[in-house]
This record gives structure tokens, C-alpha cells and sequence, in this order.
């Protein structure tokens, strides 16, 4: 753990960490500054990879000016509160800078107009958070969900990578803007399904949308500082918002809607049977924020003007009001050691201020009025009214909210309201001032916009827009009609009630749901990651046996399954050779090599296996003897001759030798795979080369040579002509090759005779 | 006949450099006195020096051929050559320390690895059949010596013999299908053969569809792409680990440069035929190779794997067929050369007398050790899955866009698949280094110069990946010149 109660009162706020706060905060500083006097969009391009397209187009409009916002405000906030946090841990310096360089990977993917751009800044938030959710990495399930989270994420990157390709190949460009503006003329593309479904893939791990939903809760134990920024404010959202940058090329699509509806609802309703199963605080937390999640990735599926809307006020609001409660789970966890609600009672007595914060935020979390969260929800229910959704995508809705009710009164109430009835060592204690400005701060925002909604309505009008492009933010206030919310909001506040009245209870029948953990993704996760190296080590002890026959054996079967097969493909034009009996010696020649080559099958003794295999030489000598070429017969009798002597006189030295005692083959004497494949491989051989002989011979370097020989270099034997004569440079290198190979043979052979001297 | 006319030997300079000096170097070290090795060492270095400034120093924008059209000089040899020296030196820096320790530190290791470049650069340059053939000899006889350098191991020795019997009866392949195309087009000059091929008969056809897949398979034999990959496990495993660092990276760059003047610039016309084989070799190799990696508890045995994996990547390139598709395939195995280069430096920078630190636990929280090393590995790591933004990404998204541009969207689509599952065992490496104990708990122990070097190599990988344009116009450029 990266804290213990009692001693932290004397750890000071880490001043590196502050002062590092500082560039987010500028940067958010300017960024308002900048919204506020220059009009967006704004634009700006540099070419960075011509040659494979890739350009670094920046495209700043209200959907990502509110990410950026959100990137550098809650990220400066984070970095104080981890200032207070990890104050006196040993690497907090790195979490900062890691902290630090995730910020930019965020901001560069929110501002990236290009699809590959946007990926690589993708799989880099994927690879820092990797680093961030390992920070306490001496426990085993930090190191493992780590892990998880890479692994989930990382792959729904790659597949994110094959949509976008097919995509950018689809609409003929990888700019997203471009890709919006010519979308009808694509929409009716038969690949276009694929590279969405790919797409949807790389949003839905990254967004934990069902049924990748499963690292989310599991990453939960990176420090809370990361927590609170990448699994709930930022990095989770950026799927949903790679989906809402899209929303305006596709929204019209059928399977665009089904799908975003279909998984944001029953991602939200199972994070929200799966919030109730929980103990832990901060897990309690990560599944509410799964089922935000879900209820955005429906509302980006919504059609109409009110979802986007919806869309961009409830990315708003959950960032208000679930950041503070991370902090706070943060600062109980820092305070009183523990994060798991059965422990923690009362804790207003000690932490006044987190109480408040939890308290505020709460109020928001559960949509109640005069707070931004209900402002939120109000808009939500407009949009789902407006779209004319499915009863149950609605019911379910009002289910979840319920149930986010619940959680909210479990994180205000129950925790710090209410009797300290646990014993404990110590007296919790509250956390110091960068613990509880953040939340405080945040609070405060979330229950100013809820008064005064008009201070917000410029960027979130200006991100719906992006979202949906003809959006007019009048038509949808006037159409606002009360009713549906009061008593949207009237049945949530009822269900959560209800819901929180009986938490122990429901929480008993739900931990009994094995089936949730049997069935459930997250097993299936773990069955295939046991599966892949499975097979790998049968593969390997299948393919690399380390016997090498086995290795030539694939090598010439290879070779003759597909010389086979193109014998097979090509039959018609084989048909057609025709080949002509040969004559008697030449025939007698084949008999001999074919008995040596036999004969060597039968044969377990090296010496004799060298003679046998000798005949094979002899006979293709005999075979070039009668097929017109004495000059080439005479030099492989010559060769073979001197061959199988030298080979023969060192084959008795070595037998001589005490040492090698193995002269004869320990082989099996058949091998039924290897017969077939040779027989193979020969026939395909001698079929080719059938064919070969029956082409026309193209004569022209021998009439060349027959007709130089005489008038050029006055010779009648042609061969030695060619020899010493026309290429008379080459014989030379020939020679000098010899003359060089005896050269260093000769130290060799003096070396053995000084060896045989010394043991005279 | 031309044979007459005085061939432009100046061309060769590069190559006549390198065997001179090579020659040298064995001298010098045979007769030299005293068992330090440095003066070996320091002049192969000097060697690989010179060859590099003479080599840019005579590059040229037009292609310019020598020694009757069976010598080229080009930009792509260029390129290529620069960069085989370059992972040499490299190699070199990384091998003193170990096979000092293992008393391996001989002329003969260098004076092999001379002439084994000596080969490389013989295959970039050639544009015959015979001097392709020559090369890759050269080469392969080098490097079958340099595995059985430790002749006392029973690995090494092992490993160097399965190398040997499967090499040449990969060589004897391909010497059956470069006999066969010249039976059908009557030369081995490379730029003749596609003349002649384009106006073959339809027998003629056949026969060369038989010639392809007999050369076929001495360049995947080559390469190591899957089912003709067996030695290279066996021989990066038994080898010694600066044999195994040599052997994996810049000979990858001699056989594609030979893959290029053979099948490219040679057979280009029978594309249709090698196309499909190709892809066969090429699925198989990202199939095979990325999956049989998780199971390997050896770093060398799985960086082996990866190998074949990458393998076959860089063939998908060459089968699109088209000069980006080449381009991203010489991006590709340049990429390559320069991430196995790290990867395998890492191995040699951990291991001292007695341990290899070969196997994947001996990096168990290597961030605990050195944090600076961790992350240098980390970036290797990344780059070898493919990660955004180190230089393995853009290779792997050049060679995917490749693919999709001419319409092999399955392909492209397995290929992404086939590196997920890669993505498994080079994180599982990454989450060994941060986040297990340590079991060795030595500091680490090496020269000033291998850290430096290999710091600079892996952040090469990561700052050549925020601006990768340079090299890959590099490739292009090298590609399409006239």
C-alpha cells in the first residue's frame, strides 16, 4: 500500500508535484482565454509522413475544445491532489511525469483530425496507463490487472488500427473532417460494416463497453490520483469520443444505432447489477462509471439533436461529480485505511470537509435538481423522448439511474453519516489541503452550473454541434417539456432509495450469482490466455523436435506437395509430352545409378555405404559417356574415383580411432513418411525433367563454339578449345583456385606429420 | 565477345576493399603478438569505416553496371550496404565483452564476419544469377563457421551441422531453379532474364513455374519463413549470442536485396506465380512464428520466433507487387535489423562470465536493477509489437497499407490479427522487467561504449519513430530510381 494511517499528518504537500501542476493549469488558462476571443474551429496541418499519407492535421471544434478543457483542468486538479497523496512515496516523481506525459497523448488525440494520428496518440495513452496502473506494483493484482488492462485495450487498439485502414481505403481519406463531409458518398459500401465493427471494437475496450467491460473495475488499483483521471474523467471517454467524432458521418446508419444502443445499454444495466455487488468504494465507483459509459455509447447511438446534446452535458457532469467522489474514496482510503464501505461509518466526525465534497457530488451523481447532474438528466430524457427508443432501453435507463442513486447515497451517507461503530488502532483523519481543494473545487463548479446553466451552454452547444452538425440549440430548449423529467427523476430517486435501503440485502442475493463470474468475459479472458501458450508448446514440441531428418523431411515434403500440386493444376500440358524410348545403354546407366541409390537404403556400414553411393557417380559418367559428352563423362569418372578414395581412407582412419566407435548408422530402417515423400519428390523430378527434354534445345552456343573452333583458335577438339581458348580467363581462375586450396592444405598436412613424429 | 573489353573494376571498390582488408586482418591477427585481440578488432571496425565512406562516397543517382552486366551499382545497394555495415560495427561493439569473458575473442570471429559482409554486399550488388549465388555462398559458409565457433559446446557444434546439411540443400534448390530459368532463357544476367520472360512460351511457362518454386524455397530457406524456418530457433539458440546477434540481423538485409534482384527485378514478370506462394510462406510465418513465441521460456529461442514472425511481414511488402510494397518491405527489414540489433545487445549487455542471461526470467524486474535499461528494452519491446510511436509501428503500418492498396484487405486484416497475438509475448516481457522481482540481482556490469551504443540503438527506435519519413523516403527513393 502506498500509505498507512497516523503518520501521513506530518507528510507535506510534494512541492515538485505542485509546481508540475502548474503547465496544465497554464495550459488551461490559455485554452479558456483562447476559446473565449478566438471562434472556433480552429485548424492548423504540417505534413509528417508523406509517403504514407500521414499528415499532422490539428482540428480543434467544440466537441474537443471540451475534452481539452476537461484534459487540462481535471488533470491540474489531479496533479495537486497527488501532490498530497503520494507526498513521501518513493516514485511520485514518476507517476508525475508519466501523469505529465499522458495529458499530452490525450490532448493530441482529442485535437488529431487524422485517423492514424489519433491512433498512435491512442495506443500511447493505452501504453501509459499501463505504466500508471502498475505504479504499486509489489502486489500480484495490481501487476495482473495491469496486465489486463494493456492487454484489453491494446488489442481493441489494434483492431481500432485495421477499421481505420479499411476506412481511410474506404473514403479515400483519413481526415476525419473530410471523412464527414463526403460520407453519403460511401455510406452504401459493402466493407464499410467490417471497418465499423472494427472500430466499434478498439471504442468499446477502450470506453469498457460490454464484453470488454471487465479491466475496468480490475485497474481500480492503480493510486486513486490515476484512478480519478484516466478511468473516469479521461482516458475512458475517449471511445465514446472517437464515436461521437464519427457520430456525424454515420448516425443514419442502421447498424450504427442498433449496435451503440444495443451494447451502451446492456453495458450500463450490467454495470449497474455488477455496482451492487461490490464493497469497495472505489470499485463501486469504476462500475457506476461503467454504466455512465454504457448510457453515453447509447446516447452517441441515439439519433437526433437532443442525444448530442445529451452526449456533451453528461461528459460535463460525470467528470464533475465522479472525479470528486474518486478523491474522495482517495481520501478515506488515505484517512482511515480502507476503502471497503462496511468499515467505514460516521467518518463526517473526522473528514468535515471530504463529507461536504462527497455530499455535493452526490447530490449531482443522483440527478437531483439544483445540482448539474440534473441538468444532465434532463437532457438525457429529452433525447430519449425525442428518438422515440424502445420501452426497454428506456426502462432500463430509469433502472440505472436508480441504481447510480444508490451508489451515490452509499458514497455521502452511508459512509459519513451515521454512527462510528467500527473499533479501530487509530483516529481517522482528513486529508491535507491539496487532498480536499480539488474535490471541493469541483463540487462547487458542478453546483454553480447547476444554478446557472447559461455559464456552460456556449462549449456544450458548441460541442453537440460537432457532434450533430445542424444542431439548433433553440428548437431543442423550446421543445423541453417538464414532465417526462420530474418523473424520470421522481422513479430514479425511488429505486435508489429502495435499492439503497436494502444494499446488504441485495448484495447478498447478487453475491450469490456465480453465473455473473462464470460466464462472464472476464473468464473467458483468462481461458484464452491459458489456451495461447498451450498450443504454442504443442506447436513447438511439433515443429521443433531438434532431429534433423525431421527437419529435411518437411523441407523436401514441402518442395513436393506443391511441385505436385503444380503438376495437378498444369495437367493438360503434360499430356501432350511425348517421349521417346531410350536407348539400351543409356538405359543400363539409369539401372546403374538407380541400384546405387537403392542400394544405399539397404546399407548400415559406412564404408560400403560410400562404395554404393559411388555408383551413382559412375553411372551418371556412363550416362554422359552415351548421351555424346566423353569429356564431362571422364571427369566425373576422375572425380568419383578420387572421391570415394580420399572419403574411403579417412573413413578407415577414423575407424581406427577408439573414440568413434559409431561407424555404422543407428537409423530406423523404414520411415513410411519419408519413403512417400521421396517417392514423391522423385517422380515430380523426373516428370519435369521428361518434359524439359521434350522442349526443342537451343543450339546456339554449341554451333557458335563448333564453328569458331577452327578459323578463331585453330583447334579441332572443341572442348579443349573452349578450355584453354575462349575461356581460357576462367581455366586460369580455375587453376589459381586449385594452386591456393593446396597452398593451405600444406600447413595441414605438415601439421599431421609433426603429429605422428611426437608420438614415435 | 564483351569478355574482351576491361571490366570498370572501380565500381567493386567496396567489395575489393573488404576482401583486401579482410585478408589483412587474418594476417595481422595470425602473426600478431600477445593474446589481446583488440588490434583484430579495431581494424575490422577501420575496415567497415572505410568501406562505409567509400561505399556513399561513390554512390550515384543513375544505375551503373560492371563485370559484363553482372554488377551493379545502385542506390538501393547503396542504402543497403550502408546499412549492413553499420548493424555490423554495431555487432561488433557488443560481442568484445562476451567473447572476452568465454574466450571466444579471436581473430576468426571478425575476420568470418569480414567476409560474411564481404558476401552480403556481393548479393546486394550482384545482378547475375551466378554472382547472387556466389554471395549467398560466401555469406552462408561464414556464417556456418561463426556458429560453430565454440567447438567444444554440443549445441554450437549441433546447431552449426543441422545449419550446414539444411543450408545446402536449401542452396542446392535454388541453384536447380537458377539452372532451370537459364535452360528456358539461355542467361543468368538478371536484366535479360525479364527481357527473355516476357515473351516465353506457354511450355516455357510451365517449367519456370517449377524454377519459381525451387528458388522460392532457397529464399525462404534464407530468410527462415515458414516451413522452411526449422534451423533458426536451433541455430540463434546454439550459437553463441554475438553469432546469434550477427546471423539475425544483417544478413536479413542481404536476403532481401536478393529478393529483390531475383524475384523482383528477375522473375517480376511471373509475379502472378510467386505472388500466391508468398502468401502462403507469409501467413504461415506470422502464424507459426508469433504464436509458438509465447511458449518459449529462451529469450533467443522466442526473439527466433519473432524473427519468423517479422519474416513473414517483410514478405508482404514484396508480394503486393508494387514499388511501395517494396519500399515497405526494404523500410521493413531495415526496421528489423536495427530493433535485433537492440534486442539481442540487450542479452549480450546482461550476461557476463557464466551466465548468458538468455533465458526470458533472467530480466525479471530489470527496472529494479536499472530503470534506464528497462526503458531502453521497453522501447525495443514496443517496437518489435508494432506499438505507436517507435519505428516497428510505421514499419508494420506501411507494409498493412501496402497490402490494402492492392486489394488484399484479408490479408491485411490477418496480418493485424497475427500481430495481436505477437503484442502477447513482447508485453509479457515488458511486464516481467516492471513489475516482477528481480532474481538476478547483480548490477550491471558493462562498457562505457556498449551502453552508449546501445542506448543510442534503442532510442534510435523511438526518436526515428516521431520522425520516420527520412528513412522510409530514403527507402523510396532508393526503390524508384531509374
Amino acid at each position: 500500500m502506498v500509505h498507512s494511517v497516523g503518520d501521513q499528518e506530518t507528510q507535506r504537500p510534494d512541492v515538485l508535484l505542485l509546481v508540475l501542476a502548474l503547465f496544465p493549469a497554464s495550459m488551461f488558462l490559455v485554452l479558456l482565454y483562447a476559446l473565449i476571443t478566438q471562434p472556433l474551429p480552429w485548424a492548423a496541418s504540417w505534413t509528417w509522413v508523406p509517403s504514407l499519407g500521414i499528415d499532422l492535421t490539428l482540428w480543434v471544434d467544440g466537441l474537443a475544445a471540451q475534452f481539452l478543457l476537461l484534459i487540462t483542468g481535471i488533470g491540474t486538479l489531479v496533479l495537486i491532489y497527488a501532490a498530497g497523496y503520494l507526498a513521501g512515496v518513493t516514485g511520485r516523481a514518476r507517476v508525475a511525469l508519466l501523469l505529465l506525459l499522458f495529458m499530452a497523448a490525450m490532448i493530441g488525440a482529442v485535437i488529431s483530425d487524422h485517423l492514424i494520428v489519433l491512433f498512435m496518440f491512442w495506443e500511447l495513452t493505452s501504453v501509459l496507463s499501463f505504466l500508471l496502473v502498475g505504479f504499486s506494483h509489489e502486489q500480484e493484482n495490481t501487476r495482473r490487472s495491469a496486465q489486463q488492462a494493456l492487454l484489453v485495450t491494446g488489442l481493441g487498439g489494434l483492431a481500432l488500427l485495421a477499421g481505420f485502414i479499411l476506412l481511410g481505403q474506404i473514403a479515400e481519406t483519413y481526415s476525419i473532417q473530410d471523412l464527414i463531409a463526403r460520407a453519403d458518398r460511401f455510406v452504401g459500401d459493402a466493407r464499410l460494416s467490417a471497418a465499423l465493427l472494427l472500430i466499434f471494437a478498439g471504442a468499446f475496450t477502450k470506453s469498457a463497453q460490454f464484453p470488454f467491460h471487465f479491466w475496468l473495475p480490475n485497474a481500480m488499483a492503480a493510486p486513486t490520483p490515476v484512478s480519478a483521471y484516466l478511468h473516469s474523467a479521461t482516458m475512458v471517454k475517449l471511445g465514446i469520443y472517437l464515436l461521437a467524432r464519427l457520430d456525424a458521418a454515420f448516425s443514419d446508419l442502421l447498424l450504427w444505432e442498433v449496435v451503440l444502443v444495443a451494447v451502451g445499454t446492456s453495458t450500463a444495466v450490467g454495470a449497474a447489477l455488477q455496482t451492487m455487488r461490490e464493497r469497495d468504494l472505489k470499485r463501486i465507483l469504476a462500475w457506476s462509471t461503467v454504466a455512465t459509459l454504457g448510457t453515453l455509447t447509447m446516447l452517441v447511438g441515439l439519433p437526433g439533436q437532443g442525444a448530442a446534446l445529451a452526449v456533451a452535458t453528461l461528459f460535463f457532469a460525470h467528470a464533475l461529480y465522479k472525479a470528486p467522489l474518486f478523491f474522495v474514496a482517495g481520501n478515506l482510503d488515505h484517512g482511515a485505511g480502507t476503502r471497503i464501505i462496511d468499515q467505514l461509518t460516521g467518518m463526517r466526525r473526522y473528514m468535515p470537509w471530504t463529507a461536504a465534497a462527497a455530499l455535493l457530488a452526490a447530490i449531482s451523481m443522483a440527478g437531483l435538481p439544483l445540482s448539474f447532474g440534473f441538468i444532465a438528466k434532463d437532457v438525457l430524457t429529452i433525447a430519449k423522448a425525442e428518438s422515440e427508443v424502445f420501452k426497454a432501453v428506456s426502462y432500463a435507463s430509469v433502472f440505472v439511474s436508480g441504481v447510480s442513486v444508490a451508489a451515490a447515497a452509499v458514497a455521502a451517507i452511508h459512509v459519513f453519516w451515521g454512527r462510528d461503530t467500527v473499533p479501530r488502532e487509530a483516529h481517522p483523519h482528513e486529508g491535507s489541503w491539496p487532498m480536499l481543494f480539488p474535490p471541493l473545487l469541483l463540487v462547487t463548479l458542478g453546483v454553480l452550473f447547476g444554478l446557472a446553466p447559461t455559464l456552460v451552454d456556449p462549449i456544450l452547444g458548441a460541442a453537440a454541434r460537432a457532434i450533430a452538425p445542424g444542431l439548433d440549440a433553440d428548437a431543442v430548449r423550446n421543445a423541453y417539456d417538464a414532465t417526462p423529467v420530474i418523473s424520470a427523476t421522481l422513479s430514479a430517486v425511488l429505486i435508489g432509495v429502495v435499492i439503497y435501503r436494502n444494499w446488504d440485502r441485495m448484495h447478498a442475493l447478487l453475491e450469490r450469482a456465480h453465473f455473473l463470474d462464470v460466464l462472464g468475459p472476464e473468464s473467458w479472458y483468462w481461458r484464452k490466455l491459458a489456451f495461447l501458450p498451450k498450443l504454442a508448446a504443442w506447436l513447438t514440441r511439433r515443429l521443433q523436435h531438434g532431429r534433423l531428418p525431421g527437419y529435411v523431411l518437411v523441407l523436401i515434403g514441402t518442395c513436393s506437395v506443391v511441385l505436385f500440386a503444380l503438376v495437378g493444376v498444369t495437367w493438360p500440358t503434360w499430356q501432350a509430352v511425348e517421349v521417346s524410348a531410350p536407348e539400351l545403354p543409356v538405359l543400363l546407366a539409369c539401372a546403374l545409378i538407380a541400384a546405387g541409390a537403392l542400394a544405399t537404403l539397404f546399407v548400415r556400414d559406412h564404408l560400403v555405404l560410400l562404395l554404393v553411393s559411388g555408383l551413382v557417380g559412375y553411372g551418371s559418367a556412363a550416362l554422359f559417356l552415351f548421351t555424346g559428352a566423353p569429356d564431362l563423362a571422364f571427369t566425373q569418372f576422375a572425380v568419383e574415383t578420387v572421391f570415394v578414395v580420399v572419403a574411403a581412407t579417412l573413413l578407415v582412419r577414423l575407424r581406427r580411432a577408439p573414440a568413434t566407435a559409431s561407424s555404422a548408422l543407428r537409423e530406423p530402417v523404414l520411415r513410411p513418411v519419408a519413403l512417400v515423400v521421396s517417392i514423391t519428390f522423385a517422380v515430380v523430378l523426373t516428370a519435369l525433367l521428361l518434359f524439359v527434354s521434350a522442349q526443342p534445345f537451343d543450339s546456339t552456343l554449341s554451333e557458335y563454339f563448333g564453328a569458331q573452333s577452327v578459323p578463331a583458335a585453330h583447334g579441332r577438339n572443341v572442348v579443349n578449345v573452349i578450355i584453354v581458348d575462349f575461356r581460357a580467363l576462367d581455366t586460369l581462375g580455375e587453376i589459381g583456385v586449385l594452386l591456393f586450396a593446396l597452398l593451405a592444405a600444406l600447413p595441414l598436412l605438415r601439421l599431421g606429420r609433426g603429429a605422428r613424429s611426437e608420438a614415435t | 565477345m564483351a569478355n574482351s573489353q576491361v571490366p570498370n573494376f572501380f565500381l567493386a571498390l567496396p567489395e575489393m576493399w573488404l576482401l583486401l582488408a579482410g585478408c589483412l586482418v587474418l594476417v595481422i591477427d595470425a602473426f600478431g603478438r600477445g593474446k589481446d585481440r583488440n588490434t583484430a578488432y579495431l581494424l575490422s571496425q577501420l575496415t567497415l569505416a572505410v568501406a562505409a565512406v567509400i561505399t556513399v562516397a561513390m554512390a550515384t543517382d543513375i544505375r551503373i553496371f560492371a563485370f559484363n552486366d553482372s554488377y551493379v551499382s545502385d542506390m538501393m545497394g547503396t542504402v543497403l550496404k550502408t546499412f549492413i555495415y553499420l548493424v555490423t560495427a554495431v555487432v561488433f561493439i557488443y560481442s568484445r565483452d562476451y567473447l572476452r569473458e568465454r574466450g571466444l575473442y579471436q581473430g576468426e570471429f571478425f575476420v568470418l564476419a569480414l567476409f560474411a559482409v564481404l558476401g552480403m554486399m556481393i548479393m546486394v550488388s550482384a545482378h547475375s544469377f551466378l554472382t547472387i549465388y556466389l554471395g549467398l555462398e560466401l555469406l552462408s559458409l561464414s556464417l556456418y563457421a561463426m556458429v560453430a565457433l565454440k567447438r567444444d559446446d554440443s549445441d554450437a557444434t549441433e546447431a552449426a551441422m543441422k545449419y550446414f546439411v539444411l543450408g545446402a540443400l536449401a542452396s542446392g534448390m535454388l541453384l536447380y531453379g537458377m539452372s532451370i530459368i537459364y535452360g528456358v532463357t539461355g542467361t543468368l544476367d538478371v536484366g535479360q532474364v525479364a527481357q527473355r520472360l516476357a515473351s516465353a512460351s506457354e511450355a516455357n511457362n510451365l517449367v519456370l513455374a517449377f524454377a519459381v518454386v525451387f528458388v522460392i524455397v532457397g529464399l525462404a530457406f534464407k530468410l527462415g519463413a515458414v516451413p522452411f524456418h526449422m534451423w533458426i530457433p536451433d541455430v540463434y539458440h546454439g550459437a553463441p549470442t554475438p553469432v546469434t546477434l550477427f546471423v539475425g540481423t544483417a544478413p536479413k538485409i542481404a536476403a532481401f536485396a536478393m529478393i529483390m534482384r531475383l524475384l523482383v527485378e528477375g522473375l517480376g514478370d511471373l509475379h502472378a506465380h510467386w505472388r500466391d506462394i508468398l502468401i502462403v510462406l507469409s501467413v504461415l510465418s506470422m502464424g507459426i512464428g508469433n504464436i509458438v513465441a509465447i511458449a518459449q521460456t529462451n529469450l533467443k529461442r522466442m526473439l527466433a520466433y519473432s524473427t519468423i514472425s517479422h519474416v513473414g511481414f517483410l514478405l508482404l511488402g514484396i508480394l503486393s507487387g508494387t514499388e511501395n510494397g517494396y519500399a515497405s518491405s526494404m523500410f521493413y527489414t531495415l526496421v528489423y535489423a536495427v530493433m535485433g540489433a537492440g534486442g539481442f545487445g540487450m542479452i549480450l549487455m546482461l550476461s557476463r562470465s557464466g551466465f548468458e542471461a538468455d533465458k526470458i526470467e533472467d530480466f525479471k524486474g530489470l527496472n529494479d536493477r536499472s530503470p534506464w535499461y528497462a526503458f531502453m528494452m521497453l522501447i525495443l519491446m514496443f517496437s518489435m509489437a508494432g506499438v505507436p510511436p517507435t519505428l516497428g509501428f510505421y514499419a508494420k503500418l506501411s507494409v498493412i497499407q501496402s497490402l490494402v492498396d492492392v486489394g488484399l484487405v484479408w490479408l491485411a486484416v490477418l496480418a493485424v490479427v497475427f500481430s495481436i497475438i505477437g503484442a502477447f509475448y513482447y508485453l509479457r516481457m515488458v511486464k516481467l522487467m516492471y513489475f516482477d522481482k528481480p532474481v538476478e540481482t547483480a548490477p550491471l556490469r558493462a562498457n562505457l561504449d556498449l551502453r552508449a551504443v546501445i542506448s543510442v540503438n534503442a532510442l534510435s527506435v523511438l526518436a526515428l519513430g516521431l520522425y520516420p519519413s527520412a528513412l522510409m523516403n530514403l527507402c523510396i527513393v532508393a526503390l524508384t530510381q531509374p
